[in-house]
């Protein structure tokens, strides 16, 4: 990619007229609302999907809180509330936050810019879908003024047509996200396809894309299916129709196939972004090239593949077959072979680079330990006869959070500081970004490992009280949720007052090749004033880029 | 690819200042280079939205495949409660405005405005067509209880059926006998009601339902492309549009050929 | 491929009187007709010279391949296709009439399982027509039929597993059915469902 030729008066006054700033392109609400900029869209995802965070995040720690003790802790908080609360902290968690968080958000944001394009190939379509994701998020909220499921993020049959809470809505909330995510997935893979720039072939192609572009895969062939689950879950759960329901002749076990063959590839257009982030964060800060570019690029892929093969390691307690577990259970190991390489690539890089812990580093690193433990307790949970020994404890539950939390959220706050200059041209206080990710790791193990051990011990999940030898690991957890839950707070604290500075990004503080780092921090409302022809890989020149005090970023090494 | 300055979209910029790369044509959007550019991120575009409606479709045909292979007896039983002839009209109706909206690319493409709109009006037609068969079909079920899980209550017993008569002469004789002999219960006996029986029917008005909803989608889709085609827009660089409406239209044909046999044609 | 497009054009030649029932737009037609005739890649030339909406369409620049203009008829060179021949169309709308009428007729010839395979056949026999013809994949970019073709194999993939696990696990539900019969076992599957689901409310029939 072309290295910024920019001198140091024009870095310092990035900002001659208005159209300079997306920000200041146009005025007015109905100018965010109904925008088509993929920057705006970017932006408002980003705020909307940080909304969502909070309240899920309050729903954990209510949960967390409750476990203080081993009988009931909270007096406002009843056994079904707490059904209520675990059932809303996953469904907002996984629909409303993980799957929308960097892809949506982030993604809507880079893609274009990774590419080089002035936008997404369909910004109305790409609008739609953050309109579409409003709406799903207002049906989930309202099932929670309705009174909320308390099925879990899963909706397993016969619970879920049977409970009297307000199933439906729930139901109908994710089915929107599910098209929500749908629209966006199929956008960026045309984007991908047809508006790269001049000379970037597939394998110029930032990291970070060829991860949206697996997830994107992931999106437009498994999402599909979870929305017609959901809608035969909606029609079942209303007019009994008997396909899902077993008292009417249906198979409740069908229903969890339809499920996880959309939620198991799931999880990767939740981890694989992740991996798209932590991509190009490493290089950057290790001031080294990526180190096997093509075998990170298409693990990613692989990843989305073999996803969709694996789906049965979900139910091998449901009643599913021994033939169908023992298929499932095997490829569930080959997953473990493209994740690895891509965790061997990331240490590959770094070593004797320049490492350079920024904040957006730390997250990296932290992603790459966490995201570590939570990968190979994977392994132990694909392996049938141990599953059959933690299934529905705790461990799965670290598990789960190791990958989710530790993997997709750690990477995703990464992703959030390394582009928060480009997206909003300010510079956050990098003291206080690094106690706050150092903050988030700490409190995250804090929370998840004891309840490995927890697990290991029969601490079955989704139990409102527990036996009173669980108590002290219990209390190590919610002590680690409490921590994490301040250094959240901090981490929005300081991101918020960086707003409130005057603009003072520089077009590259990081001293990053891809293209985005090429225009001005904010971009101007059609992202380059040219389009840049792109001449080599992502992640090389470094050598060419070179800190400028004044500038307070890296810009060309001048000829002298 | 890369772009040359239009000022026709120049206006609000600074006149000292780069104007912002806008390429030249009224009906490509902003961000794309050319009409093929355009033409060609929207077609792999609406291809994808297929693969979405294919797999959208993938459930309720494995819901039918399950059913249908662990369950064969009722299917075997509950079909002769379809009309074929009926099915085999929707069927060609949908087939000819298939027809009718490949040919109405070509006419939208040559710029044959009132061919095209002609094409437009008869496969909206044809969709009409083949709804108000659907309805037929919809009302008579409701009226026998025909339905799906609880409400399923059939007004009469498949051998009342004349399908079933003039396909099984033989066994509708034995269960004449066992009428005569100790009526509907002993016939019933001869020719017992499968169990689940219902699941058929919450099949049927599931796939064919959901069928029905994107034909409405089409109706929809359609009346915008005739409003667009009557405003005179298509031609041979821009008739995307109808291009992808009709890939939609042959996407909704393309279920519908699946489902004629699946669901009426059972032996 | 090439053999074909020749038949085709001449047909459209042949054709082109027949559409002239439009009063305005009837010359235009006819124009494009022929120019489609010569090549598909060239619409642009036609527009520059005879088109009378020429400011709206206007205006068209050379696309990169023209160089390839009269060089027989890659389908691939106008990345916009061309335009089908309505005879073409029209034969195929007839072929799939066909196959309706013959679906429907070997339902009265019993072949036992046969029946669904044939039906299953006919119908994709019909299903590929559409695709290839009607839905222009023929001609269109192998990413477009890769991507269609994907979704194919995954709902394969999708139904077949999961049939797969259905099929294993069936003698469970059979024995169990069998262990535990319902209270009349030749009473119809409502009245027994209605017993063992009192959670369930009924819905209004209509």
């Amino acid at each position: 990619m072309a290295a910024p030729t920019t001198t140091a008066d024009q870095v310092l006054d990035p900002h001659p007229t208005k159209e300079d700033n997306y920000f200041t392109a146009e005025k007015g609400v109905l100018s965010w609302i109904f925008t088509l900029d993929h920057k705006r869209i970017g932006v408002m995802y980003l705020c909307s999907v940080m909304t969502m965070f909070a309240l899920g995040g309050l729903f954990a720690l209510l949960v967390r809180i409750e476990h203080w003790t081993a009988g009931p802790t909270l007096d406002f908080v009843t056994p079904d509330m707490y059904n209520q609360f675990f059932t809303l902290h996953g469904a907002i968690m996984v629909f409303l936050v993980i799957i929308p968080g960097i892809p949506a958000a982030l993604g809507n944001f880079v893609l274009p810019l990774h590419l080089g394009a002035k936008d997404v190939a369909f910004p109305k379509l790409n609008l739609m879908s953050y309109h579409m994701w409003l709406l799903g998020a207002a049906f989930l909220v309202l099932s929670m003024v309705l009174g909320a499921a308390d099925t879990g993020w899963t909706f397993y049959t016969p619970y879920s047509t049977t409970t009297t809470t307000a199933v439906i809505p729930a139901l109908f909330g994710a089915f929107i996200l599910g098209f929500s995510s749908i629209f966006t997935g199929l956008n960026f893979m045309t984007t991908i396809h047809k508006m790269r720039a001049p000379g970037q072939s597939w394998f110029r192609l930032p990291l970070f894309l060829w991860a949206i572009y697996a997830t994107a895969l992931i999106q437009v062939l498994a999402t599909p299916v979870l929305g017609i689950t959901l809608l035969m879950l909606i029609v079942e759960r209303g007019l009994h129709i008997g396909i899902f329901d077993p008292a009417l002749g249906g198979d409740p076990v069908l229903m969890q196939h339809f499920f996880w063959f959309y939620s198991h590839p799931a999880v990767y257009i939740m981890v694989v972004p992740a991996f798209g982030v932590v991509s190009e964060i490493i290089p950057v800060f290790s001031r080294k090239r990526m180190f096997g570019y093509k075998f990170i690029a298409l693990s990613s892929v692989a990843i989305a593949g073999l996803g969709f093969l694996v789906w049965g390691h979900h139910m091998f307690t449901s009643g599913q077959s021994v033939v169908a577990s023992t298929i499932f259970s095997s490829i569930t190991f080959l997953i473990a072979i493209p994740t690895a390489i891509k965790t061997f690539n990331w240490v590959g890089t770094m070593y004797k680079g320049r490492i350079h812990l920024d904040t957006p580093m730390l997250y990296a690193l932290a992603f790459l330990w966490v995201f570590t433990i939570g990968g190979v307790t994977g392994i132990f949970l694909a392996v049938m006869n141990v599953d059959i020994h933690l299934h529905d404890t705790y461990f799965v539950v670290a598990h789960f959070h190791y990958v989710m939390m530790g993997g997709a959220i750690t990477a995703f706050f990464g992703g959030l500081h390394y582009w928060w200059p480009k997206m909003f041209g300010r510079m956050y206080n990098e003291k206080q970004g690094r106690i706050g990710s150092i903050g988030v790791f700490l409190g995250l193990n804090l929370t998840f490992f004891p309840q490995f051990i927890m697990g290991t011990r029969g601490m079955p999940r989704r139990y409102y009280n527990y036996l009173d030898e669980f108590q002290d690991l219990h209390r190590l957890s919610t002590i680690g949720a409490l921590l994490m839950g301040v250094s959240f707070l901090f981490t929005a604290y300081y991101l918020i007052a960086s707003l409130r500075k005057k603009h003072d990004a520089p077009m590259n503080p990081w001293g990053a090749t891809t293209l985005e780092w090429t225009t001005t921090s904010p971009p101007p409302y059609y992202n380059f004033h040219k389009t840049p022809p792109v001449t080599q890989g992502p992640y090389d020149g470094y050598e060419k880029l070179w800190y400028d005090e004044k500038v307070g970023g890296y810009i060309e090494k001048k000829k002298d | 690819m890369s772009q040359t300055t239009a000022d026709a979209h120049g206006d609000g910029h600074d006149d000292d200042h780069d104007h912002y790369p806008v390429n030249e044509y009224p009906y490509v959007a902003h961000h794309f280079d050319s009409p093929e550019h355009q033409f060609e991120a929207g077609k792999f575009g609406i291809w994808l939205f297929l693969v979405t409606e294919v797999l959208f479709f993938s459930g309720l045909f494995c819901a039918y495949a399950i059913y249908r292979a662990m369950r064969p007896e009722v299917f075997e039983y509950a079909h002769y409660y379809l009309d074929k002839n009926l099915g085999a009209l929707n069927t060609i109706v949908l087939l000819v405005s298939s027809f009718t909206a490949a040919w109405a690319v070509r006419a939208a493409r040559l710029r044959q405005k009132n061919l095209l709109m002609l094409l437009i009006v008869i496969t909206i037609g044809c969709a009409f067509t083949f709804m108000g068969v659907k309805y037929f079909e919809y009302s008579h079920k409701f009226h026998d209880q025909l339905l799906w899980g609880l409400n399923f209550n059939p007004a009469h017993p498949a051998w009342e059926l004349p399908s079933f008569q003039a396909k099984h002469p033989e066994l509708y004789a034995k269960i004449q006998e066992a009428l005569a002999a100790g009526g509907p219960e002993a016939a019933a006996k001869v020719m017992p009601q499968p169990a689940n029986t219902h699941v058929f029917f919450s099949i049927y008005f599931f796939m064919t339902g959901l069928h029905g909803v994107h034909v409405i989608g089409g109706i929809v889709v359609w009346i915008w492309m005739l409003i667009k085609a009557a405003k005179n827009q298509f031609g041979p660089k821009y008739f995307g549009p109808i291009d992808f409406a009709a890939l939609y239209w042959h996407l909704v044909d393309l279920v519908w050929i699946y489902l004629f046999p699946l669901l009426y044609l059972i032996s | 491929m090439a053999d074909k497009d020749d038949d085709t054009t001449e047909e459209e030649e042949t054709e082109s009187s027949e559409e002239e029932t439009e009063e305005s737009s009837s010359e235009e037609a006819d124009t494009s007709d022929d120019d489609d005739s010569e090549d598909e890649g060239s619409d642009d030339g036609d527009t520059q010279e005879d088109d009378p909406e020429k400011e709206f369409f206007e205006p068209a620049p050379a696309p990169a391949d023209h160089e390839h203009e009269h060089e027989g008829h890659d389908d691939h060179d106008n990345p916009m296709g061309h335009a089908l021949p309505v005879k073409m169309l029209g034969g195929v709308l007839g072929l799939l009439l066909v196959l309706t009428v013959v679906t429907v007729a070997v339902t009265y010839v019993d072949l036992g399982v046969l029946n669904l395979a044939v039906a299953l056949l006919i119908a994709t026999v019909k299903a590929g027509l559409v695709v290839t013809v009607f839905m222009h994949l023929k001609w269109d970019k192998v990413l477009n039929t890769f991507a269609f073709v994907s979704s194919v194999l995954f709902a394969i993939l999708f139904v077949s597993l999961a049939m797969t696990d259905r099929s294993e696990y069936q003698k469970d539900i059979d024995s169990y059915i069998e262990d535990n019969p319902p209270a009349e076992p030749a009473a119809p599957a409502p009245a027994a469902a209605s017993a063992a689901a009192p959670a369930a409310p009924a819905p209004s029939a209509h």
